[in-house]
């Protein structure tokens, strides 16, 4: 196992930058996670840690030795590829000794080493099939076997999960949590599914365009993310994005007009806000609420109608309007309005995130004791 | 689906006829004098063979469904069937299955051009002739068995050679396309044509060929009037003429491997000699059969190089003291040289089963050492 740094990678096809200038650091026995949506370079960049791709600028470090140069072969790293890469005219057995035998391991400790890592991840009676009698789930199985039985010292995993249904994908998510937790592997673990990126991962690089938008805790993602992508794309229904203009900009305090409303947002640094700015407010599903507001946190925002509802059994999700403004709000599922019903819908203050309109980067977010008020009140 | 017709029995029954006539005929239909089918374009023998490879056509073909009781639907779906290719059912059934069967016929003749009722029954008598050491058919097995035993082997090894050299992935080379078009272009050219340039290359004394060898200090060669070495000069010539197409069916095998299991074997620290043998050879299997094949009944007929190489000696073909005259060759100076055509068609017969019964041995082996997706 070691430690992998990644350090201004560049790499372009033609005139499109597939990678830019993105550092990353995985430590030794960590499980990052690179997140983001199709076509953002994440497939490439790990393309390029395993040596598949040549580096235009930059290097790349494995256990503190710069293996910008060398061959995929000698960075002793494995990969899991998106659709699976097995041999078809091979069996499973010699799927997974095929790498082995050609890194001069002994004939028997082979047959130990595939035998062990079947018997690991429960395809021990699939060795003497075929890939193409496999199921799904069954062939990533093997693909994973064909990696770990490597013992490598960096996993580079390209959406394992994507071509399995959802049910299975759930099961993998959590045997693959267990599998590193066992192995203490250091996993560089790409996907497009930011629940996949919040469940797995220490550590999330969110890309956008090649580039790294933030790299942080699941936890810092979800709750301090660093722009309005980040904050629309995790997080599931995605985080509520409303145009306001800044009323009032003084240290530590901000005062927002949205719609009818005004927000006095508290927080540490509001120093990126400015008297008279274009903002986005972003508040997370879960921190609206229908009805009065019946405790000390909420405060009204005002009267919307609801437009649909989707229940999910243990919550529903409804799409309510607010002046012209969708918003989706999460609700446990007892006592719904109806559809077109008016209501009032409150706002948890608290939680809100503030964007700068022009650029997409967080201003700040918002701590105990912001306060919303009516109109004209704050003024 | 619109191809979805001819999955069904009696459409493959249909396609399976069109496969079998280029079976039969190969590509040498157009040299070999004997036939008077419409000449096959190359295009059109390499659209099927891509078909062919494509999806392992090679499989037996099932038959029309027997003991039902016609009805209306089955008569319709019949006609939807059958109507489309009548066309071509008609020109090849009067150009190639019509003289085809009458060659069987003829066989049994001694034949006279003015027909079958001046024509006096010969029984077996072609048969037995053909086993009599003195009629040259069985020397010409054996010069036959040379020529196909060489090409069918070179020309697999050549063409895979070619095609890694000229494959998708060899993103360096400038002007690939070039190449591809260098390789290929010899097999649309008139074998006529490109044995003119072999008899000049293979002169004695002026040749390029003898040039090279006192290059490299070897003696000079007689080349096409050497027993010894007529037939190997023809061999370059076919190769170098027909080695484009296989090489067109091995890049389409090539392309066909997803890169990524390279990748992964890469990864995995395997090296290009097992990633040739482990994954390139078993992914090219079912084309190297349909190469093997079609080479074996290409090499089996080939006419055309061969005569215009090495027919003017010994009057009318076949190189000096018969050293160039295969099956096909032989063929022909039986039935347009000494003009017994009843021989000949006997000959022509006996070629056929005997192509016939190869393809299907290899098939049959070769099936075995396939490894289809
Ligand atoms: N081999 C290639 N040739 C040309 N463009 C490529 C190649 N591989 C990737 N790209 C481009 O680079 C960008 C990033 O691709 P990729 O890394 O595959 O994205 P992701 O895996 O995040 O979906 C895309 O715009 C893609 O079109
Ligand atoms: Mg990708």
């Amino acid at each position: 196992m070691a430690r992998l740094q990644i350090e201004g990678a560049v790499k372009s096809f033609g005139s499109t930058r597939a990678v830019d200038r993105v550092d990353l650091d995985v430590a030794d026995g960590e499980f990052a996670v690179l997140l983001g949506p199709s076509g953002c370079g994440k497939t490439t960049l790990l393309r390029l840690v395993a040596g598949l791709e040549q580096l235009e600028q930059g290097r790349i470090l494995l256990g503190g030795r710069d293996v910008s140069q060398a061959a995929p072969a000698d960075r002793d790293v494995a990969m899991v590829f998106q659709r699976y890469a097995l041999y078809p005219n091979m069996t499973v057995f010699e799927n997974i000794a095929f790498g082995l035998r050609a890194r001069k391991i002994g004939k028997s400790e082979v047959a130990q080493r595939v035998e062990r890592v079947a018997a690991a991840l429960e395809i021990s009676q699939l060795l003497g099939r075929r890939p193409g009698t496999l199921s799904g789930g069954q062939r990533q199985r093997v693909a994973l076997a064909r990696a770990i039985s490597r013992e490598p010292k960096l996993f580079l995993m390209d959406e394992p999960l994507s071509s399995l249904d959802t049910k299975l994908r759930s099961t993998m998510r959590a045997e693959l949590k267990r599998l590193h937790h066992r192995l203490g592997a250091t996993v560089l673990y790409v996907t497009h599914d930011q629940v996949e990126a919040m469940t797995m991962g220490s550590k999330v690089a969110v890309l956008r365009d090649g580039r790294t938008v933030q790299v942080g805790s699941p936890s810092d993602i979800y709750h301090r993310p660093a722009d309005d992508f980040v904050a629309s794309f995790v997080g599931s229904p995605p985080m509520n994005l409303l145009d306001g203009t800044v009323v009032r900009a003084e240290p530590g305090m901000v005062v927002v007009g949205v719609g009818s409303a005004s927000l006095t947002l508290c927080g540490t640094d509001w120093s990126g806000t400015a008297s008279g700015m274009g903002v986005r407010i972003g508040v997370r599903p879960e921190d609206l609420r229908l009805g009065p507001p019946h405790d000390s946190r909420h405060r009204l925002l005002g009267d919307c109608t609801v437009e649909v509802s989707e229940p999910m059994g243990h919550e529903t999700v409804l799409h309510v309007n607010l002046g012209g403004d969708s918003l989706v709000v999460r609700t446990s599922s007892d006592g719904l309005p109806e559809y077109g019903e008016k209501v009032p819908l409150a706002i948890d203050p608290a939680r809100v995130h503030l964007f700068d309109v022009s650029t997409g980067v967080a201003v700040g977010a918002a701590t105990e004791g912001s306060v919303l008020s009516p109109v004209g009140a704050a003024r | 689906m619109p191809r979805g017709r001819f999955r069904e029995p009696r459409g493959q029954a249909l396609v399976a006829l069109c496969l079998l006539r280029h079976y039969v005929a190969g590509q040498a239909v157009p040299d070999l004098p004997t036939s008077g089918s419409p000449v096959v374009s190359p295009g059109n023998v390499l659209a099927n063979v891509g078909e062919l490879a494509a999806t392992n056509a090679l499989e037996p073909v099932g038959v029309a469904p027997g003991g039902r009781t016609p009805s209306r639907s089955w008569w319709r779906e019949t006609a939807s069937g059958v109507v489309p290719v009548l066309p071509a059912l008609v020109v090849l059934g009067t150009f190639v299955y019509g003289p085809a069967v009458l060659v069987v016929a003829m066989s049994f003749f001694h034949w006279n051009l003015a027909g079958f009722s001046q024509s006096q029954f010969a029984g077996l008598s072609h048969y037995r002739a053909l086993l009599n050491p003195v009629s040259g058919f069985v020397p010409s097995l054996g010069v036959t068995a040379y020529y196909v035993g060489v090409m069918v082997p070179a020309t697999v090894v050549m063409a895979l050679l070619l095609a890694m050299l000229l494959r998708d992935s060899t993103k360096r080379v400038r002007g690939l396309s070039f190449f591809r078009a260098v390789v290929f272009l010899p097999y649309v050219t008139p074998s006529i044509a490109t044995a003119v340039i072999w008899v000049f290359i293979f002169d004695p004394q002026f040749g390029l060929a003898n040039a090279a060898l006192r290059l490299v200090h070897l003696p000079a060669v007689g080349w096409l009037s050497s027993t010894h070495w007529a037939l190997p000069a023809v061999m370059i010539d076919s190769m170098w003429k027909q080695v484009g197409f296989s090489v067109v069916l091995f890049l389409a095998g090539l392309s066909r491997i997803p890169t990524e299991l390279m990748e992964a074997a890469r990864l995995d620290g395997v090296g290009p000699t097992a990633i040739f043998r482990r994954i390139v050879l078993p992914y090219l299997s079912p084309v190297t059969l349909a190469v093997v094949m079609l080479t074996t009944i290409a090499s089996m007929q080939t006419f055309g190089s061969i005569y215009a190489m090495t027919g003017g000696q010994g009057g009318g073909g076949g190189g000096p003291i018969g050293s160039t005259t295969t099956t096909a060759v032989y063929l022909y100076k039986v039935a347009f040289v000494d003009f017994h055509y009843g021989f000949g068609a006997t000959v022509a017969v006996a070629l056929f089963v005997l192509i016939l019964g190869l393809i299907l041995v290899q098939r049959r082996v070769g099936e075995r050492r396939t490894f289809y997706r």
